[in-house]
């Protein structure tokens, strides 16, 4: 399911597909029907789905930048979505992952693109926002990954990530501030050609990210959103492997038939440190994410 | 510049927009729904400082402009055109009221969200037929919610309600006629 390019060549092809479906969806705008919103590029609202309404978004995020070398790394997502009742909502997603990494110390060089597995989520609407007040869901989202995201090494990776998600509206609406609280737990299988070979081991990652978004005209959203990500070696709280913040602005555009949302989070802070009080070793130094969103 | 092809689909995509819309209805033909056989006549109603704080808090949403889209219909009653917003655009929307100031009637004339468009159907917009500005309208209690397009459900009825609260103190107060210039 991998295939290994020469440097020059995969990531201009990679974009060149993903540059395709976009202008695709583009040409398609016209006959497809409707769109939900997702104003945040890392931060979900609390709204799902009506009962019988379906929606595919294209997600892509570029992970690029480390303390030395030359790294980047492209995560491509489909997701299809289902609301099965007016408050509970069902995706399914299809995963792709790019990764190009030249000369960064601690990881392997390589230049591939592979399947990287699937997961499905499900998220319960407890209150929505857009009657006034809190707006609160909860997330569960099982999976399976077949490569790890930092290195691009060859793994099983099973996880689990549950959520809670908070939304409040401001301003006659215009204004939206939307929280998640979230973790993910991890338990993967070393399948690269080392010493570590069939070794299993488990990690836990705790995640909150939160961002506001204002409509400054009919459509457009433009916004800023946080991000912060630490991770727990054998699921054990009292020992923090690493974290990381990022912060950064989103914008995002939406009409009755599909949405984008483009948000650019660079890295602010991280530990343990590498590079300008920024953790460039577990994490990288800027993520770009642009997604897609078409209701049908 | 290895993401430069994806800002470029990207700048397509958003290029390719093309202000899509579902208008139902003009201004002339909503009028001649919800008075066939009246005449009407347009104002120019616009608010005073104090009106528009007044409105406000009576109906406890805001007012974005002082200037009032109402007419006046022959032998009594009145017909507004206003504006809500719905998740991403504006939605407009008439109101009939009657010689008494009791709604006549709601009309959808544009509507462009993704979900909710049963807000545009007989059976929703009925709800608010008798509605005065004694009545409390509130969401579910008072008018059906759609799920999917609560915040377009809350904020028609709100501007319904909105309307209803022009009608009392710009419309018909003692010493409200100032208001109509």
């Amino acid at each position: 399911m991998m295939t290994s390019r020469s440097h020059s060549s995969v990531r201009p092809r990679l974009c060149g597909l993903a540059a395709l479906a976009l202008s695709c969806f583009a040409g398609l705008a016209p006959v497809a029907l409707q769109a939900d919103e997702n104003a945040l590029g890392f931060t979900y609202g609390a709204d799902t789905l009506p009962k019988g309404a379906s929606e595919i978004y294209q997600i892509v995020t570029s992970r690029t930048g480390k303390a030395a070398g030359s790294y980047s790394a492209l995560d491509v997502q489909t997701e299809f979505e289902h609301g099965f009742t007016d408050k509970l909502q069902g995706s399914l997603y299809l995963n792709a992952i790019d990764h190009d990494i030249s000369g960064v110390p601690g990881t392997t060089d390589r230049n591939q693109t592979g399947f990287n597995g699937a997961q499905v989520s499900v998220k319960y609407n407890l209150r929505s926002a857009d009657r006034g007040g809190w707006g609160v869901a909860v997330y569960l989202e099982p999976g399976y990954k077949r490569y790890s995201g930092r290195s691009g090494k060859r793994e099983d990776i099973y996880f689990l990530e549950p959520k809670l998600i908070l939304q409040r509206n401001f301003l006659d609406d215009t204004l939206i501030w939307t929280t998640n609280l979230g973790a993910e737990l991890e338990r993967e299988q070393d399948l690269g050609r080392g010493a570590s070979h069939g070794k299993w081991s488990s990690e836990l990652e705790l995640e909150a990210s939160s961002g506001v978004s204002y409509r400054f005209a009919p459509g457009w959203f433009a916004g800023v959103e946080g991000l912060y990500k630490s991770a727990y070696n054998q699921m054990h709280l009292d020992e923090m492997s690493e974290n990381a913040f990022f912060f950064g602005p989103n914008v995002h555009y939406a009409n009755a038939r599909w949405w984008a949302t483009l948000a650019v989070l660079p890295q602010i802070t991280g530990w343990p440190e590498n590079k300008d009080s920024r953790n460039l070793h577990n994490y990288e130094a800027l993520m770009v994410r642009l997604k897609l969103g078409f209701h049908f | 510049m290895r993401l430069s092809p994806l800002f470029t689909a990207a700048t397509a995509l958003v290029a390719s927009t093309s202000g899509y819309a579902t208008d139902y209805l003009s201004v002339e033909q909503a009028q001649q729904v919800l008075f066939p056989e009246g005449t009407l006549a347009a104002t120019d109603l616009r608010l005073s400082p104090d009106q528009v704080k007044a409105v406000s808090k009576k109906s406890g949403v805001k007012l974005r402009a002082a200037a009032v889209r109402v007419w006046a219909v022959a032998g009594g009653g009145w017909f507004f055109v206003d504006e809500v917003l719905g998740k991403h655009e504006f939605i407009t929307y008439a109101v009939g009221l009657d010689a008494a100031g009791a709604v006549r009637g709601v009309e959808i004339l544009s509507y462009r969200e993704a979900y909710g468009g049963q807000i545009t159907t007989p059976k929703w917009r009925a709800q608010f037929a008798g509605k005065t500005s004694a009545s409390a309208l509130r969401l579910d209690e008072d008018i059906a919610n759609i799920t999917g397009a609560t915040l377009s459900c809350r904020h028609v009825m709100e501007g319904v309600k909105r309307v209803l609260a022009i009608y009392e103190i710009a419309l018909i107060a003692p010493g409200a006629a100032p208001a109509l210039r």
